[in-house]
């Protein structure tokens, strides 16, 4: 008589050994899935917690940085040409950035305009991307 | 001149080779197991594969194979009564023997005293479970739980990919009712077996050394053998269950994680699976004080020497000795081939029930989980992880799973460690 079926039921039939084997597979899933569910939810309350006291501390800081951008683009020259057409909350300073690696990029004495500047949805930011991929190539 | 040949002889005649090469007395074996061991060496050395145990591993098992070495021998301790000749040269004042005399119930005894090999006494940190915490309080300082703490659904992969050690545990006892002698398992050796499913060495040490030390050598080396095997054994796998489209899910991007999380999620993990399973606090425990250590910033000395010289020490002393307990006569039994099949199962099964989570909840986010992520749940860190990075930039170069699959990951260090609490407890 094998080990098993005489650890696990003196006298039992293969289907109570079986029967053991199961339970013990239900026990352990069980088990293991409550406490990491339990886990999942304590952190997912705690995530709640945190971003909600963070947002609180962000909002005063955003309006600080909105009152005091103005003082900062008030003195910037007004652009002669037709501003371009920017959507999806894209900064002046981007835009700007933007015009810039243009204009290094563009053949000398050659005129072009921005004319729209928009950001595309769903996708990483490039320079993200490449930290990104920098940081996992050893990988 | 003679007598010079007859000493020759003789020193010939006890040494380790006339044992290695008497094959009446099983010397083949010993040839075998060094052939293995050396075998392990070329992988760990040629091809890296886990070499920082592997290397350790195979060593050992060179060294308690050579026949007369008594590297493991274990340390002899016995009272043996003084014969008259004795008593009587006690009664005068002379001692026969260097050994301490005892006296009980009138009669006296030598207290005979023998040490055992290097390897034994180092081996007591596996026996009783001493090692593998220490790896965990190691890795404690090396991980990094923001992944998790950002998105603690991946906690729920992590225990899914638990699946291969309940199914292989059942498959063992399943195989145990063929009444065949070679591949009859007890409920202990069983569950020892199936927690190769877990893919985390020193849980599945500290578990076998509780339950089954009899198997501690095949499962140890099955464990870091199939560890190491990770980026073969799991992508064809994971190709299998998923479709092109879940594939190419690219996920949002993690939240950024506060230092008071980070610091909180220790403590609250300790408290919640120490108190509802008592039995994995040895591992649970360690692992996350090493993590407190990393966090807290306040004990930078004390996290880099347990990441560093402790866990360097403590690999050396594991490795060894695990590899010591694989001598030829336990490891060269039809059940060893067996363990090594099983543990592949439970390996299997453990990726695919990450997996079949993840598209479950692929299903339930509507698109916004990565199937992928969900084989990192089988923890082998950071390996599996790595493993999901390289099979979705496969579909789609600009996904960088990493982080995704970080979380489960980790989460698969913690639900390993419980399931091997649950079985601990259910068979101890």
């Amino acid at each position: 008589m094998s080990n098993a079926w005489t650890a696990l039921s003196a006298a039992g039939s293969a289907g109570e050994v079986l029967g053991e084997a199961g339970m013990t597979v239900v026990i352990g899933l069980v088990v293991v899935f409550s406490v990491l569910i339990l886990l999942t939810f304590i952190f997912w309350l705690f995530g709640k917690v945190m971003s909600g006291a963070g947002g609180k501390k962000a909002a005063p800081s955003s309006q600080e940085k909105a009152d005091a951008m103005p003082a900062v683009s008030a003195p910037a020259p007004v652009p002669a040409a037709p501003a371009p057409v920017v959507s999806g909350g894209v900064s002046d300073e981007v835009v700007a950035v933007i015009a810039a690696a243009v204009a290094a990029m563009a053949p000398e004495g050659k005129r072009y305009a921005v004319r729209r500047v928009s950001r595309v949805r769903g996708e990483r930011p490039v320079w993200a991307a490449a930290g990104i991929a920098e940081n996992t190539r050893p990988f | 001149m003679a007598s010079l040949w007859e000493a020759i002889q003789q020193i010939l005649a006890e040494s380790g080779f006339a044992k290695l090469f008497n094959f009446q007395e099983g010397g083949w074996k010993n040839l075998i197991m060094i052939g293995i061991a050396c075998v392990l060496m070329y992988l760990a050395i040629k091809k890296q594969f886990e070499p920082l145990l592997l290397l350790p591993i195979a060593f050992g098992m060179l060294l308690v194979n050579l026949p007369l070495g008594l590297v493991m021998d274990p340390q002899h301790n016995s009272l043996d009564p003084l014969d008259a000749t004795e008593l009587a040269h006690l009664q005068q004042g002379i001692y026969d023997e260097v050994y301490p005399i005892f006296e009980m119930g009138g009669q006296y005894y030598w207290q005979h005293f023998e040490s055992g090999g290097l390897l034994w006494y180092l081996y007591q940190g596996v026996k009783f479970g001493i090692y593998p915490p220490l790896i965990f309080l190691g890795i404690g300082c090396m991980t990094d739980f923001g992944p998790l703490i950002s998105n603690p659904k991946s906690f729920l992969l992590g225990a899914a990919a638990q699946l291969g050690i309940f199914v292989t545990f059942f498959g063992a006892m399943a195989l145990s009712l063929t009444g065949w002698e070679a591949i009859d398992f007890t409920p202990q050796e069983a569950a020892s077996i199936a927690i190769i499913g877990g893919a985390d060495g020193p849980t599945a040490i500290w578990l076998t050394s509780r339950l089954a030390p009899n198997l501690l050598g095949p499962i140890a080396i099955a464990a870091y053998s199939y560890m190491a095997l990770v980026p073969i054994i799991q992508p064809p796998i994971m190709r299998l269950l998923t479709t092109k489209k879940e594939r190419s899910v690219v996920m949002e991007q993690l939240r950024p994680v506060s230092k008071t999380e980070k610091i909180l999620f220790p403590i609250f993990v300790t408290l919640i699976v120490v108190l509802l399973l008592p039995s994995a606090a040895p591992l649970v425990g360690m692992l996350m004080l090493g993590n407190l250590f990393r966090e807290s910033g306040v004990v930078e000395r004390i996290s880099k020497t347990a990441q560093n010289e402790l866990m360097n020490i403590i690999t050396i002393f594991l490795g060894v000795t695990v590899g010591a307990t694989a001598n030829a006569q336990a490891f060269l039994q039809p059940k060893t081939l067996l363990i090594i099949a099983l543990g592949l199962i439970a390996f299997a099964f453990g990726t695919a029930g990450g997996v079949l989570f993840g598209k479950l909840m692929y299903l339930v986010t509507g698109g916004k989980v990565n199937p992928l992520i969900g084989s990192a749940g089988v923890s082998a860190v950071p390996m599996a992880a790595r493993v999901s990075q390289k099979v979705g930039q496969k579909e789609n170069p600009g996904n960088f799973l990493l982080m995704h699959a970080m979380g489960p990951n980790v989460a698969g260090v913690i639900g390993s460690a419980v399931a091997a609490g649950v079985l601990l407890t259910l068979y101890q």
